[in-house]
């Protein structure tokens, strides 16, 4: 059964970043209620994104399955890739409280919450995916170039706090929030590939590798959600503006901050053309070999002098903007909304969509995306509302990718609950 | 709790149980790659296929094989001689017109006297030593007692001094009508043989008396027809150390057979070389000077049977070797004189061309053809001889015909794992700079030497490509593919030795240089796919 929900879930999930500030629901941004109609509101939210100009759904099904990628997957994969594949994934999960000040009702509330997130960007050489994924002998006597690679993966919780402060009247209202968050971080690993390259002797006898390699990994060793290998600060802001049955404006920045990595850490860095022949016979009786071939032991052999200082990284931090008009009253609302992750190669997403508003109980959102990828998706979210008190909204901005599976990656959506009172 | 508010609490604990249980950990998804890739490499020196014991490397990085063997070491045994019976005598007492009554420890006769040594009758002409330290030997005392009465024979050698002060004594007790026969050590004695007033030669001061033994219970009676028979001599002498004048005397040393076993350490089925520097070296410790001749030096096959002796202009010929010289008196402080005669011109080649086991030589020896040359100063001491030595230096192309040289190096595969590894093969490279070829085995073995697996067997690795002179300009390439199966994996993983069998030809059966600055690099390459996990 919950592998069952699972998959109905994540398989029409798709990204809703706006939802995480509280009130501000872009897709139809009518909550809460008025100054003093409220107490407290609890929401839960779950968002998964993944996006690619050349890797296609079935690989990254595969992938995500931990399954065996069959070499026709791969190859076909490859025939995708024009120049560089650039691949990212984002992932949230979390849960928060808003509670309104009982005695000044409407003007100040506070919030209280954790999150979870996972940030996935990659921008990978042609050449760099084929030697991974289909090794070095079929380029034999060749060159494979990798003039630019980036890989960065973070992992991260968050417990945050925050205060809002809404003014204003029925008809036109502002909202301000700040969050303050003390970052966990999990997992952090950067690699960099600048004008590297790997040339195959015609029969192995040799390779010939320039490598200029950087590489930040926040511990040797894989850390689960509970694991803490850095600490840091950071702050979201939200501002947001209503205008009732007319307009809705939100601006907002989330993760501006940073994580002190301090954990097992490991920074490496190489700027190095050698030619390997083997290892020598000295280095098989001194037992320089690697205990397995894992990434790990790779790294210790290829970074010779690594440091395992502490240092520091800024978060993938994002700029939100939402603006939306309500047409026909409430029944309709038409908008945009847009992220920028200044720090990520995939670094924007946008979309438009049109809301229709059925008797305040369900509202249906087909909507438009585009970003770093250059791939239009379209998709649909859904709201419903019942119990009087709870609502829950879901929906997939790639409905259409999603149905195709040798279609370009774009893969995800999201699921939102919320219990006002 | 409210009802409505218990409810609320359901929905929002299923949700994120809901939302938890899907939260998936970092995916690990798996994927064959192919590779090709050199995994070890190893570099085989010419040290490492022909022991150093066999070959020189020269400052132009050029590779001689050495021939540097030791004929012969005139040891001093051989030269100068000790003689064994120091004297002879007879005391009779018929002189007396009475007998005579002595007490306990009266002397009948006591005497210090001076004896030669008899160098003639030991077929040595000319010897006159001043100086000789005993390295072991000892002296037999024979006393025959022809009275009535107790005696005790008292002898010593005044000139005879160990520890620089102990004076060698010895006193026996006769008894009456009795033959003793005594044998004393004498090692490490230093003999004066200048005699008392120091200007002597080969001359030693004895000491003699016999004694009424002091044990007889009262007076005896010591009668005309009493006498007493002396004789004293040395046995097993080994000298140390002498000085002095040792002679104008000849010497005829062999025929002495040598093993050799620079061919059998070669283990070749053919050796031949083009050239060849031949020197006999004669390293000369001794304090003496003379002439040395090679009347026969034959080289020898003993399981062919085939034999050339050693032909050119120094066969027979008197070769001069002077005197070593020494600082102080029995000091071991030598100077030797070091003196080589070129055998070049000879027909060296030939000899080892039938890769012998065995040198047949006879030298003949001349000492002190310059006279007393040195005013008493010849000297010789027991560990510092006079060496003999053949130095052959092969250095202008050797060809090589099934030389077989086997070794064992370490492996350690614990390291390796072979569990992502799929189907394939590993080829191993032969890059051959040498300019030979070889016919290769490779064998796994575990701790015991037992063999896991056969890693090559009649492999063929071609000799590196030669030039005019028979050098090596280029090396050339040789691979052996090894189909990697279950058994070789594991055995990878369980060896501890590598066992290699190499059977060795000059390359194009040429006579070929060598260069140290030759190599044979050898590599491991994986041709095999290879099971990526993500972890």
């Amino acid at each position: 059964m919950n592998k069952l929900a699972c998959i109905l879930l994540f398989t029409i999930l798709v990204k809703f970043s706006a939802g995480q500030t509280g009130f501000s629901n872009p897709y139809f941004p009518s909550e809460p209620k008025g100054p003093g109609e409220w107490k407290l509101q609890l929401s839960g939210y779950a968002s998964q994104e993944s996006n690619s100009n050349s890797l296609d759904n079935q690989f990254f099904n595969t992938i995500n399955r931990s399954g065996f990628i069959e070499k026709d997957v791969i190859e076909t994969q490859i025939d995708h890739i024009s120049d560089k594949a650039l691949s990212g994934q984002i992932s949230n999960l979390g849960a928060g409280i808003f509670i309104n000040s009982a005695k000044k009702p409407g003007k100040i509330y506070y919030y209280a919450g954790f999150d979870h997130d996972h940030y996935l960007d990659t921008y990978i050489d042609k050449d760099l995916v084929q030697l991974l994924l289909l090794g070095n002998k079929p380029f034999a006597g060749q060159t494979l170039e990798m003039p630019a690679t980036k890989y960065y993966n973070i992992y991260f919780n968050q417990v945050k706090g925050g205060v809002g402060f809404g003014f204003g009247n029925d008809d036109a209202r502002h909202d301000l929030l700040v969050k303050v968050g003390i970052n966990s971080g999990q997992n952090y690993d950067y690699v960099e590939l600048n004008n590297s390259s790997v040339y195959t002797h015609p029969e192995g006898d040799f390779l010939d590798i320039t490598a200029n390699v950087i590489n930040q990994a926040s511990d040797t060793v894989w850390a689960t959600v509970f694991d803490i290998n850095g600490m840091g600060v950071s702050t979201d802001i939200s501002y947001s503006f209503l205008k009732k049955e007319n307009f809705y404006l939100n601006f907002s920045t989330r993760n501006l901050g940073l994580i002190f990595w301090n954990g097992n850490t490991f920074s490496g860095e190489i700027d190095t053309t050698f030619r390997f022949e083997g290892l020598s016979n000295d280095s098989l009786n001194s037992q320089n070999l690697p205990g397995d071939y894992s990434y790990n032991s790779l790294r210790r052999l290829l970074f010779k002098n690594p440091d395992n200082a502490t240092f520091s990284e800024i978060l993938p931090w994002s700029l939100n903007l939402s603006v939306g008009k309500f047409l026909g009253g409430r029944k309709f609302y038409i908008g945009f909304s847009g992220n920028f992750y200044p720090t990520l190669q995939a670094n924007y997403l946008m979309e438009i969509f049109a809301t229709w508003n059925i008797q305040e109980k369900v509202y249906l959102t087909p909507l438009v995306k585009f970003g770093s990828y250059g791939k239009l998706n379209f998709g649909m979210a859904a709201g419903v509302r019942f119990a009087d008190r709870f609502r829950i909204e879901l929906g997939s901005a790639y409905l259409n990718s999603m149905l195709d599976e040798h279609g370009l990656l774009g893969n995800g959506g999201f699921i939102r609950l919320v219990y006002t009172h | 709790m409210h009802f409505r508010s218990r409810r609320v609490l359901f929905v929002i604990i299923v949700f994120f149980l809901l939302v938890a249980g899907c939260k998936k950990e970092r995916p690990s998804p798996s994927w064959n790659v192919d590779l090709l890739t050199p995994l070890f490499t190893d570099t085989v020196t010419i040290t490492d296929v022909l022991s150093d014991t066999l070959i020189s490397i020269n400052p132009d990085h050029s590779v001689s094989f050495v021939f540097d063997e030791k004929l012969y070491d005139l040891v001093v045994d051989s030269l100068v001689k000790l003689p064994d019976t120091l004297f002879n005598w007879l005391f009779s007492l018929s002189a007396l017109p009475n007998p005579i009554t002595l007490q306990p420890g009266d002397t009948i006769f006591e005497e210090v006297f001076e004896w030669p040594l008899d160098f003639d009758s030991f077929y040595l002409d000319g010897v006159e030593l001043e100086n000789v330290l005993i390295r072991s030997g000892n002296i037999k005392f024979e006393v025959l007692n022809q009275s009535e009465t107790s005696l005790l024979s008292v002898f010593g050698i005044i000139s005879a001094v160990r520890n620089e002060s102990d004076t060698f004594r010895i006193s026996e007790k006769i008894p009456a009508y009795a033959f003793a026969d005594k044998t004393y050590d004498v090692s490490a004695y230093n003999l004066d043989l200048t005699g008392e007033d120091g200007l002597e030669y080969n001359v030693l001061q004895y000491y003699l008396a016999m004694i009424v033994h002091p044990d007889e219970p009262g007076s005896i009676q010591i009668n005309p027809e009493d006498t007493f028979a002396i004789n004293i001599h040395f046995s097993d002498i080994v000298i140390d150390y002498a000085k002095g004048y040792f002679g104008q005397n000849n010497f005829n040393f062999g025929p002495e057979n040598f093993e050799v076993d620079f061919f059998s350490d070669l283990n070749a089925g053919a050796f031949s070389v083009e050239n060849a520097s031949i020197n006999l070296r004669i390293e000369n410790n001794y304090g003496v000077e003379g002439y040395y001749r090679i009347s026969e030096l034959k080289a020898k096959n003993s399981e062919t049977g085939d034999e050339v002796p050693l032909q050119g202009i120094m066969i027979d010929s008197n070769l001069f070797i002077d005197r070593a010289m020494q600082e102080g008196n029995g000091l071991n402080i030598i100077y030797p004189n070091i003196q080589s005669y070129d055998f070049s011109n000879s027909n060296f080649p030939d000899m080892i061309s039938i890769l012998p086991d065995l040198f047949t030589y006879k030298i003949e020896v001349d000492m002190n053809v310059l006279g007393d040359s040195t005013n008493h100063d010849n000297f010789f001491y027991y560990d510092s001889p006079i060496s003999v030595f053949m130095d052959a230096e092969v250095n202008q192309g050797v060809m090589i015909q099934d030389m077989f040289v086997e070794n064992t190096m370490e492996w350690n595969g614990s390291g390796v794992s072979f569990d992502n590894v799929g189907e394939g093969q590993i080829v191993i490279l032969f890059k051959n700079g040498f300019p030979f070829s070889f016919d290769v085995n490779m064998y796994l073995e575990d701790e015991n030497h037992e063999v896991l697996d056969t890693l090559v067997y009649n492999g063929f690795v071609e000799g590196g490509l030669l030039d005019e002179n028979n050098r090596v300009i280029e090396p050339t390439d040789s691979r052996i593919t090894v189909g990697l199966d279950d058994r070789l994996r594991q055995s990878i993983v369980d060896a501890r030795f590598n066992n290699y069998e190499l059977l060795i030809n000059s390359a194009e059966s040429k006579h070929v240089r060598i260069y140290s600055d030759d190599i044979l690099q050898m590599k491991v390459i994986g041709d095999f796919t290879l099971l990526v996990e993500q972890d």
